[in-house]
């Protein structure tokens, strides 16, 4: 008996090792990898009890509405002449070349693989502040590959959103 | 039965028979008793113990060290998790003896795996979906309930099923939508670990608390799967599961020595008679409308409905019952009844339909107090009477009727609660004399 049991630890230790790892090495990949796009966005501080402080992401501009709900869609990316990106179509194929994004539609609305920019718990409130208060443009850089996409950095002011608050020590 | 009882039966029986004296009985009684609380407080210390530690290490990750590059941030990611995995290996060579040991290490590791699947989503901003989140982690830590035989990871991983279907569509999806039919055979993976374990241990720790969270979570399993329809066609299905949980109190528990030990009666008896509250209202039955369930398919609705049948019908044939359980049973065949026959017709059908759940839950009242009073128990007593006074109090400001009906059904109540009294007395008398 305790042969099997040991079997089964064996098999749920590797799970459970497997996943998260899974998980991580594809990220790595795209962050190294994939191409980079920026978005300008709007940051608001949202709390996770298990994950923590994060800053949620909406992307600004482009199209965000499809009607039907709850399907696998594609997002096809085009760039305006300031280097940003924005969603230019929205379709149910795979499309050809390499600038789309895998997402969601749900209530009526695309739901783009970034929505979320974790940080730490003291920064997060200063950060969506520092936006707030100094409408200052703020970006995020994702790495695209095979229509998957990674968060690089939030960016405030050409700086990254965590030095940004500590340099111009936001209240 | 657990190695405590057991034995604490047997001394009755050594005492009867003149195996031990009575000094001996005792002295035996209280030797077990104080292990049998030494244990029990061992398993919850651990558990809670667990589940601090747990709590505190998913508190500090989440406090994101953004200082830390991320292959350090991912290699603390881990610490936990394999802390927890090479403790759970411990645990079954060498202390699978030891429940507290079981159940702490088994409920520490299930906490960290959702410590680490977050760690990994917090580093790469992975999108929220927390329904997704909880299920990933669920189905990663159940192994463990059956590999250290341990409740508390069961009662998380009951949790975590039903968050998923709660959050998986939103409160936007449609009866056609049939993804969360999921939740029936995700369910099924931990069904053979409840019935184990209240085969096993009906009325110790374990067993109670997984009975009580296998009622609950029926209760909301049940209403996430019909959430869609409105209201009162999802009554069906529950007046449905709250008779099938009280029939199975029957089956399984009949034997208990007080009803803090029963948690499917106790869910299924209050589920019911506040399904049964809310129908005693005339307005209600006016805006029955099962047109819902027509334009859909409904056939993995109709499963469920039919195994819910097949169950009650299988377990109110084997289990032993009394008049007042056979009344509240009933209610399995009422309220369906009542609702479809409500939205076929219109007019008297709804004061009929009202009246009759008004009527019904007087005598499931009734049947309570009379039950009370032939065992001598007051606390029964009680429940009866407390049922019967808030149906009068919700009546007599009930301002859908008019002053006079109130009236004339108070009064006929009220000679009728007389009469009984008063036939009750005379019989007693006459036995008297």
């Amino acid at each position: 008996m305790k042969r099997y049991l040991l079997i089964a630890i064996t098999i749920m230790i590797l799970a459970q090792i497997y996943i998260p790892v899974s998980m991580m090495s594809s990220r790595f990949d795209i962050l190294k990898n994939g191409t980079e796009y920026k978005f300008k966005v709007q940051p608001i501080d949202p709390y996770d009890a298990f994950r923590g402080r994060y800053i949620a992401i909406y992307v600004d501009g482009g199209q965000t509405e499809y009607k039907q709900s709850k399907k696998t869609v594609y997002a096809v990316l085009n760039t305006d002449e300031n280097g940003f990106s924005y969603v230019g179509n929205i379709i149910e194929s795979k499309p050809d070349g390499n600038n789309y994004i895998k997402a969601k539609s749900r209530y009526g609305r695309l739901q783009l693989p970034f929505e979320r920019y974790y940080m730490e718990e003291k920064l997060a409130p200063k950060a969506e502040a520092a936006y707030r208060n100094e409408t200052k443009d703020a970006y995020i850089k994702v790495r695209v590959k095979n229509g998957n996409a990674v968060i690089e950095g939030l960016y405030i002011d050409n700086m990254r959103i965590e030095d940004f608050v500590k340099q111009n020590k936001v209240d | 039965m657990n190695k405590e009882k057991w034995i604490l039966r047997e001394i009755e029986q050594w005492v009867s028979e003149g195996i031990i004296d009575s000094g001996t009985a005792d002295r035996i009684r209280r030797l077990y008793e104080k292990k049998n609380n030494a244990n029990t407080l061992l398993i919850i210390f651990s558990i809670i113990g667990s589940i601090l530690v747990g709590a505190g290490i998913i508190m500090i990750s989440a406090k994101n060290w953004y200082d830390i590059p991320v292959w350090g941030r991912v290699s603390i990611a881990f610490i936990p998790l394999i802390a927890a995995q090479a403790l759970s290996v411990f645990v079954l060579l060498r202390r699978m003896n030891s429940l507290a040991w079981r159940e702490g290490v088994g409920i520490f590791l299930t906490l960290t795996v959702f410590t680490t699947i977050a760690l990994v989503g917090q580093i790469f901003h992975l999108p929220g979906d927390f329904g997704s989140y909880v299920l990933v982690c669920g189905l990663l830590s159940m192994p463990v309930i059956y590999i250290l035989n341990s409740t508390s990871p069961a009662v998380i991983y009951i949790w975590t099923i039903l968050n998923w279907t709660a959050l998986q569509d939103g409160v936007d999806y449609s009866a056609g939508e049939y993804g969360k039919f999921w939740l029936i055979l995700l369910a099924t993976f931990i069904a053979p670990y409840i019935c184990y374990r209240i085969k096993n241990d009906r009325f110790g720790a374990r067993g109670q608390l997984l009975a009580w969270a296998a009622a609950i979570g029926g209760f909301f399993g049940v209403f996430f799967l019909h959430m869609c329809f409105d209201g009162f066609v999802l009554m069906m299905p529950l007046a449905a599961y709250f008779s099938v949980v009280y029939i199975l109190d029957l089956f399984l528990y009949k034997d208990a020595l007080s009803y803090a030990y029963r948690p499917f009666k106790i869910v299924g008896w209050t589920g019911n008679i506040i399904l049964l509250i809310i129908l005693s209202y005339l307005g209600v039955w006016g805006s029955v409308d099962l047109s819902d369930i027509i334009d859909v398919s409904i056939w993995p609705y109709a499963i469920i409905y039919a195994a819910f049948i097949l169950a009650a019908i299988w377990m109110y044939h084997k289990s032993d019952k009394e008049n007042v359980e056979i009344i509240m049973s009933m209610n399995f065949i009422i309220t369906p009844l009542l609702l479809i026959l409500s939205h076929f017709s219109d007019g008297i059908i709804y004061i009929i339909a009202a009246i009759a759940v008004n009527i019904y839950l007087l005598i499931v009242g009734m049947s309570i107090i009379l039950k009370g009073v032939s065992e001598v128990s007051l606390g029964y007593t009680n429940v009866g009477m407390i049922e019967i006074c808030f149906l009068i109090i919700l009546r007599f400001f009930d301002w859908e009727l008019d002053l006079l009906q109130r009236g004339i059904a108070f009064l006929l109540i009220g000679v009728g609660f007389l009469c009984v009294n008063w036939y009750i007395i005379k019989k007693r008398k006459a036995v008297a004399e």
